[in-house]
């Protein structure tokens, strides 16, 4: 066996069973690993309309092929499952050890099906399984609850756990991984504490085996230096992180503003990559294998918002700087780290805190429903003060508990939700930038900006620049991004690898790690099946088309200020011709036709 | 006119931001002035080596990308606003 370990863990959490079995390689194939995988399993396995919440959803722990090998920046592993916070199908994705330690312990994929009695953790010590007692751990943020965890088990353990949030079922709760990497979005962590689930820790101590030394080495060779001759991968990434976007969004208008009122946030420059490499950063940090090192070792002396951690990346310093009005570096870093700690998403967090400062301000809801929390644009101290209360569902955070959708929803406002499938939209306002609105619009775990990142070419030039303004040729763009990320995240590979390389050199390297000849089509192909199995599995859970939207704020009211004044988004002329790429009927249903050719009927 | 230096841009500047006298002219100009003011270490991430407009490097009159105006021909006013960026990305 060749990439892959061939082993499949399943866990059953009601009776404790443990078993090994066989992976199934025709799906491994057709669908590689990881995001592929898993959705192939929650397809066969899970009716879509059960209760997220509820034992009869499974919970899928999945690296890919290629994770754990000496490949470059190889070290990511999915979470796929049903999400709580949007009905939808949700693979969260995340890096750092844990999915390289999955696969040195021999195992594809970790399947957990139903809920335990008690709470309690899964140890995996390379071929030996147990299910312990974690009752003295559950309550424990996620620092505390690693630590207790490798001293019960293996110091050089690989713990993915959930923090306070995540055992109190906060709709977007998300499973942490060596304490600061994040299976984020959609509520993953919740699905994780709805079955008393506190951690997986594994370690593993057989190295991933090659089909083909020789050609992985050359292909892993062309991939590294390619990747480290794009000045972004090679240098600029590690410099100053992702934050980095903050200037740059601002700078062409589209960076949103106050739960998306406005696209330009004039103080942005005050936490944006420059401000934190210079105020808070300590070192940068990469994941396994990783060469590009965007990951932030970060802390905040001022004793105020006082804490060490790592982070923030754009989209958290986004959420809690230009979504709620917010400039102050050490508040937005704090909030930040509590996420971390808790284990909350924290793009959901802030746009929903956002969503109530906006509800607030035009008096939607006042201090009566916010169990006296007075909530104003720009207030850093009680945005933080939220966070904390959000992931212990204390007061006014167990509303915001829910995600905005359901936050403004209670008070009969959804259209303050800035949100697609109920997932709140990352740090890209779709009026400014067209391509990712439909994006947005379309990615089937709901908003999500690493679907398809057109960012890329739209803002950043990367590979090719076209321009965010206009509509023509998004369509095409948009789903050839989506094809290439769905059948990356499939491997095990980074994204921030496609800033240097593409389909042909991950397929190179699929073909020699695996033995299987993939060529690039096939690779893209293999892409466009997962995003269809993926929409099928939607339609069953109940989507249809019109949750392919952008909330009516983008659609109709144009940004107010800066560069990109007076844009709206026009997904309504995108959308048919997406569907047609797609193979699609006009009820966005993929065709008869369209199945066939991908072998899925 | 104002310019606006971005992430490492600013290390080599020493600026964030300054006001530019260029009467009448281009990027292309306006870039030759800054390369001679701020040197090799400059020009090496706005220019290539031929002289045209360097590989993902980002320069915005306005908030609007040169690459979708004119490029280096692309005419600059008093009034005008220019932000520099390396190559950059995030996610």
């Amino acid at each position: 066996m060749y990439g892959w370990t061939g082993t499949t863990l399943r866990v059953n959490l009601i009776n404790g069973d443990i078993s090994k079995e066989p992976t199934n390689m025709e799906n491994a194939r057709n669908f590689f690993g990881a995001r592929g995988l898993g959705t192939k399993i929650l397809y066969d396995e899970v009716d879509p309309k059960v209760d997220a919440l509820s034992p009869e959803n499974k919970l899928i722990f999945a690296p890919g092929p290629l994770t754990g090998t000496f490949g470059p920046s190889v070290g990511r592993y999915n979470v796929v499952t049903k999400g709580p916070l949007t009905g939808a199908i949700a693979a969260s994705n995340s890096g750092g050890s844990f999915g390289p330690e999955m696969k040195f312990a021999g195992y594809d994929m970790l399947i957990l099906e139903g809920k335990a009695k008690k709470p309690v953790y899964l140890w995996i010590n390379d071929g030996q399984v147990e299910i312990r007692d974690a009752s003295k751990i559950w309550g424990k943020e996620v620092p505390d609850t690693t630590d207790l965890i490798r001293a019960e088990t293996d110091e050089g353990a690989k713990v993915a756990c959930i923090g306070p949030a995540g055992e109190k079922q906060v709709l977007f709760a998300c499973i942490m991984n060596e304490m600061y990497r994040a299976a984020g979005r959609s509520g993953v962590g919740a699905v994780m504490g709805s079955k008393n689930l506190k951690a997986v820790a594994v370690v593993g101590n057989h190295p991933v085996v090659v089909a083909d030394t020789k050609a992985f080495e050359t292909a892993v060779m062309i991939a590294r230096a390619k990747i480290q001759a794009n000045p972004v991968g090679g240098a600029g990434l590690k410099a100053y992180g992702t934050d980095v976007l903050v200037n740059i969004l601002n700078q062409v208008g589209s960076l949103p503003t106050r739960n998306f009122h406005d696209g330009y946030f004039p103080t942005a420059d005050k936490f944006g990559g420059e401000s934190l490499s210079k105020n808070v950063l300590v070192r940068p940090k990469g994941c396994f294998s990783c060469i590009i090192s965007c990951g932030r070792v970060s802390k905040v002396t001022n004793p105020k918002y006082a804490g060490e951690g790592e982070g923030p990346e754009y989209e958290s310093a986004w959420g809690f700087g230009a979504d709620c009005g917010i400039d102050d570096l050490d508040a937005i870093t704090k909030a930040n780290f509590i996420c971390n700690e808790l284990g909350l998403d924290t793009i959901t967090m802030g746009a929903t805190i956002a969503c109530a400062m906006d509800l607030f301000a035009d008096k939607i809801i006042t201090e009566k429903n916010t169990d006296g929390v007075t909530l104003r644009w720009g207030d850093a101290e009680t945005m933080v003060k939220l966070v904390g209360m959000t992931g212990r569902r204390e007061g006014f955070g167990d509303q915001l508990a829910e995600g905005s959708y359901r936050l403004a929803k209670k008070y009969g406002h959804t259209e303050y939700s800035m949100t697609v499938k109920k997932q709140e939209m990352p740090a890209y306002d779709p009026r400014g930038v067209q391509g990712i609105g439909l994006n947005f619009a379309t990615a089937n775990c709901g908003a999500a900006h690493v679907r398809g990142y057109t960012i890329a070419p739209e803002v950043l030039g990367n590979p090719f620049k076209v321009d965010q303004h206009i509509t023509k040729g998004k369509p095409a763009l948009v789903k050839t991004f989506q094809d290439l990320t769905a059948a990356l995240d499939s491997t095990g590979a980074c994204l921030f690898t496609t800033f240097g390389i593409g389909a042909e050199e991950l397929a190179a390297m699929l073909s020699a790690c695996t033995g299987i000849a993939y060529s690039t089509e096939d690779f893209m192909k293999t892409g466009d099946r997962i995003w269809n199995l993926e929409r099928l599995w939607n339609l069953k859970a109940g989507l249809t088309k019109a949750d392919d939207t952008l909330p009516d704020r983008v659609l109709k009211e144009p940004i107010q200020t800066g560069p990109s004044k007076g844009d709206i988004s026009h997904l309504d002329v995108m959308m048919p011709e997406y569907y047609k790429l797609r193979g699609w009927d006009e009820d966005g249903v993929p065709t008869e036709v369209k199945l066939r050719s991908l072998a899925l009927l | 006119m104002q310019l606006a230096y971005f992430a490492n841009l600013r290390e080599i500047t020493g600026l964030s931001k300054q006001t530019w006298n260029l009467n009448a002219g281009t990027i292309g100009k306006l870039l030759g002035e800054l390369c001679s003011t701020y040197g090799t270490e400059f020009r090496r991430w706005v220019l290539k080596d031929d002289g045209s407009l360097g590989e993902l490097c980002i320069i915005l009159v306005n908030g609007h990308d040169i690459r979708e105006l004119n490029g280096l021909a692309t005419q600059l006013h008093p009034e005008d606003e220019i932000s520099f960026f390396p190559p950059v990305a995030g996610g």
